[in-house]
């Protein structure tokens, strides 16, 4: 009988706690620059005065042991500050670590953490994909670690129909390594198509393809990178996850990775990226 | 609810009124997310809503009550706005 009561109240409170989340998980929308992608931008632009702080961490792992580089992982970390200097025109400035670690036949056990220096992101939206057929955004990034700085341009595309989403990004990159005595293009593209599940949810699919070009005289790999991600959307904040297996790569220069249709000589096996972001 | 009321109640919007409410709502409302019809939803919730994305787009007051206005007569009137963007 006591059991019996005991159970009832369980499942009232129960009920109670469920129909509390459930009304907190109704009560929220996604914002500017909440993200359904981690590795495509949008070309929305965040409020006049918004403010936002983004983390970022991102995992690369797997190389192939015959460039003497076995078990390898990288850790990626860059901590984000957005501000809406317009409707249509935003700042960005971030912080950038890295953490890598891998087993060479010649060094041993490789472990290094390197503070990868400051960049200052602009980002300005030309046409507003609410109102044009395509949204179309101008993005540049300069970073620069002392030894090292890197210029990114990129053209921000994307448009929303109701639930769906799709965004694609065209980028080119010029860094400067060695204590800037080497250079070495970079291009990118990225295409992110996603879809809302109710108000907090996304599962989107991202395709990213990155090109090096050392000196910029010969290609030196390609590797396409294709996975799922899933964001979630409440009010103050949001997270995303991606998790990108290479699903191609072509070594141009033969470095001999063993592989035929990966490379993993200069890129890695697996891409994983979490963001997650709040207001303030 | 008494502010949407008193909104609602006001005179209409002129034309230049109400092309600036629609390029407000392209820049604040629906550049971020899809375009909820303010008819379906009822007054409490409807305002509810609009101080929760007044926060968060920053609207300042003067867009805040041009933006409400637009959409707060939409909604007494059951008019549907249509924008699927």
């Amino acid at each position: 009988m006591n059991h019996s009561h005991q159970s009832s109240r369980f499942v009232r409170r129960a009920r109670v706690a469920l129909a509390l989340v459930l009304t907190g998980f109704l009560a929220v929308s996604a914002g500017a620059t909440d993200r359904r992608f981690t590795f495509t931008y949008e070309p929305e632009t965040m409020p006049q005065g918004a403010k936002e702080f983004e983390q970022w961490i991102t995992l690369r792992t797997q190389r192939t042991k015959n460039v003497d580089q076995e078990n390898y992982n990288a850790w990626d970390f860059r901590e984000e500050f957005e501000y809406g200097v317009m409707d249509n025109y935003q700042i960005a400035l971030y912080l950038n670590g890295k953490s890598e670690s891998y087993r060479s036949k010649v060094d041993g056990d490789v472990s290094d953490f390197s503070f990868e220096g400051l960049s200052f992101e602009n980002k300005y939206n030309v046409l507003n994909p609410a109102t044009k057929a395509v949204g179309l955004s101008l993005y540049l990034e300069g970073t620069y670690a002392g030894d090292e700085a890197e210029i990114e341009q990129k053209l921000i595309f994307g448009k929303r129909y109701g639930d769906w989403k799709w965004a694609l990004n065209l980028g080119h990159a010029t860094e400067w390594e060695d204590n800037l005595h080497e250079v070495e293009g970079e291009l990118e593209g990225t295409l992110g198509v996603g879809r809302n599940l109710g108000k907090q949810w996304c599962l989107a699919l991202e395709l990213r393809s990155i090109t090096k070009i050392p000196n910029y005289e010969e290609f030196e790999t390609t590797a396409l990178y294709l996975g799922p991600t899933v964001s979630y959307h409440q009010e103050g904040w949001w997270a995303a996850l991606s998790v990108l297996p290479q699903i191609w790569g072509r070594d141009w220069d033969h470095s001999g990775d063993g592989h035929d249709n990966l490379d993993l000589a200069h890129n890695e096996r697996v891409h994983i990226r979490l963001l997650f972001g709040i207001d303030f | 609810m008494l502010a949407a009321s008193r909104l609602a109640a006001a005179d209409p919007l002129s034309s230049t009124d109400l092309a600036a409410a629609r390029k407000l709502s392209a820049v604040k409302c629906t550049k971020c997310h899809k375009f909820y019809e303010p008819a379906d939803y009822n007054q409490a919730d409807w305002s509810e809503w609009m101080e929760k994305m007044r926060k968060k787009s920053k609207l300042k007051p003067a867009q805040f009550d041009l933006l409400s206005r637009y959409l707060e007569d939409a909604r007494a009137s059951g008019k549907r706005l249509g924008t699927k963007k």
